[in-house]
């Protein structure tokens, strides 16, 4: 919360002078809020959102400065019967807004919506993060840094040119594998000659599945460790396996990961910010709400 | 301006190959920072971006009446590398016009843009077509108000920030991305943009735009000054859709009109080792008339400047100038007179994405393009991009890690190859003493640096061999060319594909030939593997039918080998045919053309081609006489 706070002064001397959007009123201003009869709870909060969003970003002057939304407005405008053609860009500009014909339009709401957002974010990227959040927001989210599993092999490739006897042939050269002491280079050689690498040092998982094609490395997690295994299938024929090691899903250490945390916890705290300016502008508001039958 | 070097650091990474493995990625991205991408409604940014190339799922537009996007995507396989190359020209503009409390908001001339911002719109895509010469910043981002300073930088921040993001600086190497913008000349909309690819994390305060300087030797010189001048800072330049350029691009003249030299065809060669082939808006290959090649049909576009592929106007007939086989040969041209080579270009592709989906090149969900062709902002029935333009391509390099330095090393020496947008894996190696059955060796890539160089390298002659006129007749002149001619071995795999988008069989692969005889520029098409078995594609359906192969391998030499000319080889890979997008779509919208609907008028144009074949072109190799 103090951080946040912290971020609501720097983006309040960003939002200067004449415009600030979070300048309390002396009076709640009405906002009429129209939603279809069915509108879920999230449904309805976000459409609120969405209606302060917009009334903000037309008071900053949104409908003038985004050549999209004008366009649009006076595109609109201009297709009306009671539009008087004479009349200049400003003046139907003006009635657009007077007919709220902003609200009416998706792609102009979504603009105005994307303004409004990105004013209420600015200010937010001036912070110090202390190693200490950043590490707790590395093992909050585990799942979106951990470690893909790697697998370090050695592989055979008995190709698709041989066709239907290709499995047969693949067991009978597991089979000698399995019984007799060949060297690495020995062993290659009774495949047959492929691009692919022969030897695999810690290559992740969809690396794999990249080169060998999808399916591969859950294969391959099915095969013992040290002894020749297999066959299994590619798009290219088959291939018999020497897993020499694996390695699990493991969390990194922050430092390696450090930019790219540290990116993505500044994205969730803009997104905080905007969440808790939302609010204080809420507070703005007397919210009308009218639900509409499809 | 230097950022955190921690991915800079010498990290060996696990995956380690020191005969070097494919790496795929996207070097031409753009983002909401683009004005043109921002206008047709793109929201992502550039963190975005890495996080679409990493896999994440993202939402695109139109967004329906709760707000939410109508549409998302996400990536069968994450990328291995991406380069945001947003517009450099209007970083700090929009930013500043729309953000108070910036420099530049509150003055006269932004102020005035804002009453006016349709003309401002036209304005700034006029400003970049302005002659060379004359283009310049425009209000409100003009020397009155300090060119937008602090809001590009504040943009130019923001790409730094989402490239260290993405960067993956532990040994597991999974993502590298690089610091890039575009440089986007286009005097009377003929293309001459470039891509400028930095390779770490040492770069310029700000990009040079067009407005800094209007020529592409403008370009360099500030690059040489800000980034080639000051420690670890490393650069090359990336050329794109010369297709579109309208006779520019491969002028031999520089841009006050003077023939090439031998030191402005040595700048350019350092400068730009690599040009996109293929992408977004169609192939800059070649034209059928290049060596009787039918194949260079393959996403010709009709259009010869970005504002006929708007506006229309196609030209009668194209600039055989503007394609890259043409530049290949004239180069060596200009290597006999000059003693250097400005178009010795290695190939790359990419999809030039301007909704902030790096590498999205599957036909089956191209989303759009969001800059070019049709826009992605409303909602609207019928085909999502002119049927004219493409998902893009991908580019491949061949490196011993996937880490930022052998990335951009590979892209320094030329071992990198395009594709239309499979990933096809292509290898190739030319020498004098390659084996012959390099095909059979289970060593076929340390054979191939061994006795003879990759793609993108140069060979020169073998022993004393002067070739010339040769006055011996049938098997005695073959077994001549074949005692003095060097060998290529060409490897390619097909896709292997994913589970929700099988790939299709490769057809063939075939080398093309440039060379320079009597002063001319001579072309030759060899197939040197596989062959054309009739396979086709059910348009009802669009499956594929009929044989292919899975791999093709076989080591070549060329029967018109002269050991005095220059020439240069390269390989072309296809697959089989498949479904182009726009049968997918018109298919899955059970479109009839009895009954014609809006918006899918394209799937009853009889002269849109409704099959492909996807394919990969490798990096030449270069033959001189010494």
């Amino acid at each position: 919360m103090r951080r946040l706070l912290s971020f609501f002064v720097l983006g309040a001397l960003l939002l200067l002078g004449k415009r600030s959007l979070l300048e309390p009123r002396a009076e709640l201003r009405t906002l009429q809020v129209d939603v279809k009869a069915s509108a879920s709870t999230a449904e309805l909060e976000r459409a609120i959102d969405e209606a302060i969003l917009i009334e903000q970003a037309i008071a900053a002057g949104g409908a003038l400065v985004d050549p999209l939304v004008r366009e649009q407005l006076l595109s609109s405008m201009r297709d009306r019967s009671d539009c008087t053609q004479s009349e200049d860009d400003a003046a139907l500009l003006a009635q657009a807004l007077a007919l709220g014909l902003h609200r009416a339009d998706q792609v102009t709401r979504q603009r105005l919506v994307f303004q409004a957002e990105q004013l209420l974010m600015a200010g937010s990227t001036q912070s110090t993060e202390s190693e200490r959040e950043l590490r707790d927001y590395l093992t909050a989210h585990a799942s979106r840094y951990a470690l893909e599993p790697r697998y370090s092999f050695v592989q055979i490739t008995l190709s698709s040119r041989r066709g239907v006897a290709g499995v047969a042939d693949a067991e009978r050269l597991l089979d000698q594998l399995r019984r007799e002491q060949t060297s690495e280079a020995e062993a290659v050689r009774l495949g047959d000659p492929t691009l692919l690498p022969h030897v695999w040092s810690s290559a992740s998982a969809s690396a794999l599945d990249g080169r060998f094609g999808a399916g591969f490395s859950r294969a391959l997690a099915e095969l013992p460790e040290g002894s020749w295994s297999g066959p299994i299938a590619s798009a290219y024929g088959l291939h018999l396996i020497q897993l020499r090691a694996r390695t699990g899903r493991a969390l990194p250490a922050l430092g390696t990961v450090r930019a790219r945390v540290l990116s993505d916890y500044r994205h969730d705290l803009r997104r905080e910010l905007l969440r808790e300016r939302l609010r204080m502008l809420r507070r703005q508001y007397h919210i009308d709400l009218r639900r509409r039958r499809a | 301006m230097s950022l955190s070097s921690a991915a800079d650091a010498a990290v060996r990474c696990k995956s380690y190959l020191p005969e070097r493995q494919p790496f795929f990625g996207d070097l031409h991205v753009h983002t909401a920072l683009s004005l043109d991408a921002n206008l047709q409604g793109t929201r992502l940014r550039p963190a975005d971006a890495y996080r679409f190339a990493r896999g994440e799922r993202v939402d695109l537009p139109p967004y329906d009446e709760s707000g939410k996007a109508t549409r998302s995507i996400a990536l069968a396989r994450p990328l291995d590398f991406v380069a945001v190359s947003d517009h450099a020209e209007f970083l700090g503009l929009v930013t500043t016009c729309l953000t108070p409390g910036l420099p530049g908001y509150d003055a006269s001339t932004c102020e005035r843009y804002r009453a006016m911002p349709e003309a401002a719109f036209f304005a700034l895509n006029t400003g970049l077509a302005a002659p060379q010469g004359s283009a310049k910043y425009l209000p409100p981002c003009d020397a009155e108000n300090a060119y937008c300073g602090s809001a590009a930088v504040s943009a130019w921040n923001e790409i730094k920030e989402a490239a260290q993001g993405a960067q993956d600086a532990t040994d597991a190497c999974s993502f590298s991305s690089f610091i890039a913008y575009e440089w986007s000349a286009s005097p009377g909309t003929k293309n001459l943009h470039r891509n400028v690819i930095f390779r770490g994390t040492e770069v310029p305060a700000l990009p040079f735009t067009y407005f800094d300087g209007n020529q592409e030797e403008q370009l360099w010189s500030s690059l040489e000054q800000s980034c080639l001048q000051q420690a670890g800072c490393q650069v090359l330049t990336i050329p794109h859709n010369s297709n579109l350029s309208a006779g520019l691009m491969f002028e031999t003249v520089d841009r006050d009109g003077k023939p090439f030299d031998r030191a402005y065809a040595e700048r350019r060669r350092r400068f730009e080792p690599l040009v996109e082939i293929f992408q977004h808006k169609g192939s800059s290959e070649c034209l059928p008339e290049m060596g009787a090649d039918e194949l260079c049909s393959y996403e010709l576009s009709p259009y010869d400047t970005l504002s006929t592929t708007t506006l229309g106007g196609a030209p009668d007939k194209l600039v055989a100038s503007d394609f890259v086989r043409d530049a290949l040969a004239r180069g060596l041209q200009l290597q006999e007179t000059l003693g250097a080579n400005p178009f010795a270009y290695g190939i790359v592709a990419s999809t030039d994405s301007h909704v902030g989906t790096p590498g999205a090149v599957e036909e089956r969900t191209f989303s759009g393009h969001g800059g070019a062709g049709a826009s992605a902002r409303l909602a609207r029935p019928g085909l999502v991009d002119s049927p004219w333009f493409n998902p893009g391509g991908l580019a491949g390099l061949w490196a011993e890690e996937n880490s930022r330095a052998a990335l951009f090393d590979a892209m320094r020496r030329r071992e990198a190859f395009g594709t239309s947008g499979p990933r096809i894996v292509l290898r190739m190696f030319g020498g004098f003493d390659l084996p012959a059955d390099l095909c059979s060796a289970p060593d076929f890539a340390q054979q191939g640096y061994a006795h003879g160089v990759p793609m993108g390298g140069e060979l020169r002659p073998k022993g004393g061999e002067q070739g010339g006129a040769r006055d011996a007749g049938g098997g005695a002149e073959e077994e001549h060319v074949a005692a003095i001619a060097p060998r290529f071995a060409i490897w390619a795999l097909r896709d292997p594909g994913t589970e929700g988008a099988p790939s299709v069989p490769l057809q063939r692969i075939q080398v093309i030939k440039g060379w320079v005889e009597d002063s001319q520029t001579r072309y030759a098409v060899y197939d040197v593997a596989g062959q054309d078995q009739g396979a086709d594609v059910d348009l009802t359906t669009c499956e594929p039918r009929g044989q292919g192969a899975d791999e093709l391998c076989t080591v070549w030499t060329d029967p018109k080998f002269d050991a005095s000319q220059h020439a240069f080889y390269y390989a072309r890979v296809l697959e089989n045919p498949s479904c182009r997008w726009q049968t997918r779509a018109c298919l899955a919208a059970h479109v009839n053309c009895e009954e014609p609907r809006e918006g899918f008028e394209a799937c009853c144009d009889r002269s849109l081609p409704p099959t492909q074949q996807e394919r990969a072109w490798s990096s030449p190799i270069f033959y001189g006489p010494g």
